[in-house]
């Protein structure tokens, strides 16, 4: 009968360790994902935010904040996952030098672990970037 | 019940057909001899004969002046023509009149354009038409008039036209007919081809012929390409029936039929569809040929017959039939036609190059006197930023060209097409631009005309367009050409260049066709001096004089077969652009607007992101004769501009200012951006990696110049980027949460506006729900997607501004 119990344990501990593992493979892909993804958003974002009137004015590679964070938004929906909610947040934009940072938080959504107990995870990235010139002055 | 109904419309149908013959066999009207109401008419006597419909009252008269109105009774004239003529022929030394009554609608239902009848198959004249078809087809042949009065009146009016055509190619009955019918109309459902233009009276047998020419069919509207081409042939009376090998299609290019299928084959009728693969068709071209052959075809040699080839194909809605034609085959003994179609499919160039012949004959300018190549730089403005790293604005003004002319010029000839020919409009076509998928913005036609007293166009307009520069139904007068640039205007291009061709017309000469001119005066400069010769060939002014061109747009050419001039065009843009900041607007008298930049004059319609290269502003010459198919005459000057689009391409040498190039980085970067993106740490946005080897920082210059500025001011740009970086736990600029409901929202309205990130909504039109628009004047703007209204999407701005995006401006 106590043998029996073990295997029990046993089953139990097995169910446990595959709910962490598929909640840590879920954490990591998406944090990877958001990664990449803001990454390519951000640069192409960046492109699309320059002032050209500035720069035919006096040569200054500018940026304009709102189109910017309006071209982001679009591009990051885009390719984003349809069933998360996303979070981004954007600190410190300089339109003059090309300057920004973002972060991103992602609910991971929930997982049940045993007995109706649940957990949620918040995925976390963050990023800066900066449009420069091919130039530079001897 | 049922035979109970047939019975009454059995009555019905026989009431009619009864109260028909009554009334066709008794005329309305009659002769009165001596006249009637006073008025004088002498003949001895009259007869009448009786066609269905139509009565022929023939009588001798003795009178030197018959008139025959005045002998005819004030009777029941409503519903009837009445047509008086001379038979031709007179009896004692005394005219033979007939008068002719003829029911009024009869004679006035032609079907001008059968293709109608396609869609509308149900009109009277298409049944009519539908009805005489069937009988050409041999399903009813008529051979007597007696098979006529079983029909309806309308039919049978139509039947007896009909039986002109028949009778026309060959009949035996002709000289019966001519003598029994006195009044003809030409009844021809294949209107357009009919190579028997109807008399009053037919005097000629045509003996066996041939097949027509069949011209080759153009498909034109590119819409269409990829659709099911249509050809319908009719055949009839075939000794034998087609083989369905020995139909087939050929192409000059392999591989662009994508389907050849036969839908239909009987003894009567041919059916094919055909479709093309755009994808197939070279770039290089823009017309192609398929051609559909068919195997020898025999007829049957008893019976007349028509036979015709009906062509159309269907519209990218598929319901319409944009193109129809049919051709009536004339009837030969014993006759074996090869048949073939040539269809001729045309369609824009696809793949233009700069140096590309878009249309022949091109004749290009002689570099030396007739073509000024404009460079232009920069997009949307002609100037050049051409230093780097000087912190003074102002000094980067460098150039600015002012106008940018282009012009070109070259002898040109117009054939006059006989001298009665009205030719109402020679017509010059310019292309600003380049193709569309090189990005420029958009094209602009104008068009200037000769034009002659008397053709269709209005020849006052087309003068006062030449005097004024006024676009004067420029698009009536090109609304037969082909636009090869596509169709579509832009408000802006269209205000910038109205005004601004010039195109004048200078050595004008004449070639006279060997006839004398009325007048002298009309061609000869200051009213004086005569041509010298009369003689075909160029045609001079005595005494020294000109001959005048200064009128040369209203002149009536009596005697002139061919002008030669020389031709210059000028085309300036001298209007000020403006820009604006944030927004990248553009148009025109913003003058001291805050946030405008005036570009400088002479800036041209191009797209931000068009590719350094060489445009070509095209100026195409066409004719268009009126009344005349458009001739192949056609010249093509090309001049060129050249665009440096310094945005996409960058060098800092121009003004001496050595820069290099940064690391991993090209210089051979068009079309690639002169700057790229580098993901940061912000404690160290340029590391150690950046460092060379004898310890200067590789900055790039614009960051250079903004630290420059920042030191100006007395802050460290790079230790206040630094500060920042250990932020991520304060108040965000913007937070943008977007649910998974905003995914689906955002993602809808990217598909609205086909995916271009680069149109944003930062623009002075879009207004948002708390009444203001646009960017204010300190620069704060506003979007009109990341708002409140957007399901799923929520934006918030630290500070004062909720729910919408604002920027601190110029910063």
């Amino acid at each position: 009968m106590k043998e029996t119990y073990w295997g029990y344990l046993i089953f139990a501990l097995g169910v446990f360790v595959l709910v962490i593992m598929i909640a840590m493979q879920n954490l990591s892909t998406t944090q990877e994902e958001d990664y990449y993804l803001a990454q390519e958003i951000m640069q192409s974002s960046m492109i699309d935010a320059v002032d050209y009137t500035a720069y035919r004015k006096n040569g200054d590679i500018r940026i304009i904040k709102e189109k910017f964070v309006e071209s982001f938004a679009r591009r990051f929906a885009e390719n984003a996952s349809k069933d998360t909610t996303y979070k981004i947040e954007f600190y410190n934009i300089y339109e003059y030098p090309p300057l920004a940072s973002i972060k991103i938080s992602t609910a991971s959504g929930d997982v049940t672990i045993a007995s109706g107990n649940s957990a949620s995870f918040s995925v976390i990235n963050t990023l800066s970037g900066t449009l420069e010139s091919k130039f530079y002055r001897n | 019940m049922k035979n109970k109904t047939i019975k009454i419309l059995a009555c019905l149908f026989g009431f009619f057909a009864f109260f028909d013959n009554i009334s066709a066999a008794n005329p309305p009207i009659t002769l009165e001899k001596g006249g009637y109401a006073g008025h004088n008419c002498a003949f001895e006597n009259y007869r009448v004969y009786k066609g269905q419909s139509i009565y022929t009252f023939k009588y001798v008269t003795t009178d030197s002046n018959p008139r025959s109105a005045f002998c005819l009774s004030p009777g029941a004239k409503a519903g009837w023509s009445i047509t008086s003529k001379n038979s031709g022929y007179t009896k004692n030394g005394n005219q033979c009149k007939q008068v002719v009554l003829s029911k009024k609608n009869w004679a006035t239902k032609t079907i001008s354009d059968f293709s109608s009848c396609i869609n509308n198959p149900k009109t009277f004249e298409c049944v009519t038409a539908s009805i005489i078809e069937s009988i050409a087809n041999g399903k009813t042949y008529i051979n007597d008039k007696s098979t006529y009065v079983k029909m309806s009146n309308l039919i049978r009016t139509a039947a007896n036209k009909y039986a002109y055509k028949e009778f026309a190619q060959g009949s035996d009955k002709l000289k019966a007919f001519n003598e029994n019918i006195s009044a003809y109309e030409h009844y021809d459902p294949t209107s357009g081809i009919s190579a028997n233009t109807p008399s009053s009276k037919i005097t000629k047998i045509e003996g066996n012929s041939t097949i027509f020419n069949i011209p080759s069919f153009k498909m034109t509207d590119n819409a269409n390409l990829g659709n099911v081409i249509n050809v319908e042939i009719a055949l009839t009376n075939l000794e034998n029936p087609l083989n369905k090998n020995d139909i087939s299609v050929v192409s000059e290019v392999d591989g662009i039929v994508q389907r050849f299928e036969i839908t239909s084959l009987t003894q009567t009728e041919l059916k094919v569809a055909i479709t093309i693969n755009p994808d197939a068709l070279p770039k290089e071209k823009t017309s192609y040929g398929i051609t559909i052959k068919l195997p020898e075809i025999e007829y049957k040699t008893d019976t007349k017959k028509i036979d015709k080839i009906y062509i159309y194909y269907l519209t990218s809605g598929g319901s319409k039939h944009q193109k129809y034609m049919s051709y009536t085959l004339k009837d030969g003994t014993n006759g074996k036609h090869q048949l073939s179609q040539l269809i001729q499919i045309q369609r824009d160039c696809q793949d233009c190059k700069a140096n590309q012949e878009i249309k022949k004959p091109v004749k290009e300018c002689e570099k030396d006197k007739d073509m000024t190549t404009v460079d232009i730089t920069e997009p949307s403005l002609c100037s050049v930023i051409s230093k780097c790293g000087t912190p003074d604005k102002t000094n980067k003004y460098v150039k600015t060209i002012g106008t940018c002319n282009v012009y070109c010029s070259d002898e040109i000839s117009f054939d006059l097409f006989g001298k009665n020919s009205a030719v109402a409009g020679r017509v010059m076509q310019y292309n600003i631009g380049g193709p569309n998928n090189l990005g420029v913005l958009n094209v602009k036609r104008s068009c200037a005309a000769i034009a002659k007293n008397g053709g269709t166009c209005d020849t006052k307009e087309v003068k006062d367009y030449l005097s004024n520069m006024k676009p004067i139904n420029c698009d009536s007068l090109l609304k037969n050409l082909d636009y090869s640039q596509g169709e579509d205007y832009n408000t802006f291009i269209k205000q910038i260049l109205d005004k601004s061709i010039e195109n004048t017309f200078t050595n004008v000469s004449f070639f006279g066709d060997g006839s004398c001119p009325t007048s002298y005066d009309e061609y000869c400069a200051s009213n004086s001096g005569n041509l010298n010769t009369c003689s075909e060939g160029e045609m001079k002014c005595e005494n020294g004089k000109n001959i005048s061109q200064s009128d040369i747009n209203n002149q009536t050419f009596t005697n002139i077969t061919k002008i030669v001039m020389e031709t210059s065009i000028n085309i300036t843009q001298t209007k000020n652009i403006y820009q604006k900041a944030y927004t990248d607007i553009i148009d025109l008298d913003k003058a001291g607007n805050s946030n405008w930049y005036d570009l400088g004059a002479g800036a041209w319609p191009i797209k931000n992101d068009m590719k350094t290269g060489k445009y070509k502003i095209g100026i195409i010459y066409r004719c268009l004769g009126a009344g005349e198919e458009l001739q192949d005459e056609e010249f093509e000057y090309s001049c060129e501009y050249n665009v440096k689009n310094y945005s996409t391409i960058f060098t800092c040498d121009d003004e001496g200012i050595t820069c290099f190039i940064s690391k991993g980085q090209s210089s051979d970067s068009n079309p690639e951006l002169a700057f790229f993106y580098r993901t940061v740490d912000l404690t160290r946005v340029f590391p150690d990696s950046r460092t060379t080897d004898d310890g200067n920082v590789i900055i790039g210059v614009n960051w250079q110049e903004a630290i420059d500025k920042y030191n100006a001011n007395g802050i460290d740009l790079l230790k206040q980027v630094g500060e920042n970086a250990n932020n991520w736990a304060g108040t965000p600029e913007y937070t943008v949460t977007i649910t998974p409901t905003g995914v689906k929202t955002l993602r809808k309205y990217n598909d609205s506006v086909n995916g271009d990130y680069q149109n944003n909504t930062i623009t002075d039109d879009k207004c948002l729900n708390d009444g203001t628009c646009g960017c204010d004047s300190n620069g704060y703007c506003k979007s009109s997607v990341l708002n409140s209204n957007m399901d799923g999407v929520t934006v918030n701005k630290a500070g004062t501004y909720k729910n919408n995006i604002y920027t601190g401006g110029n910063n």
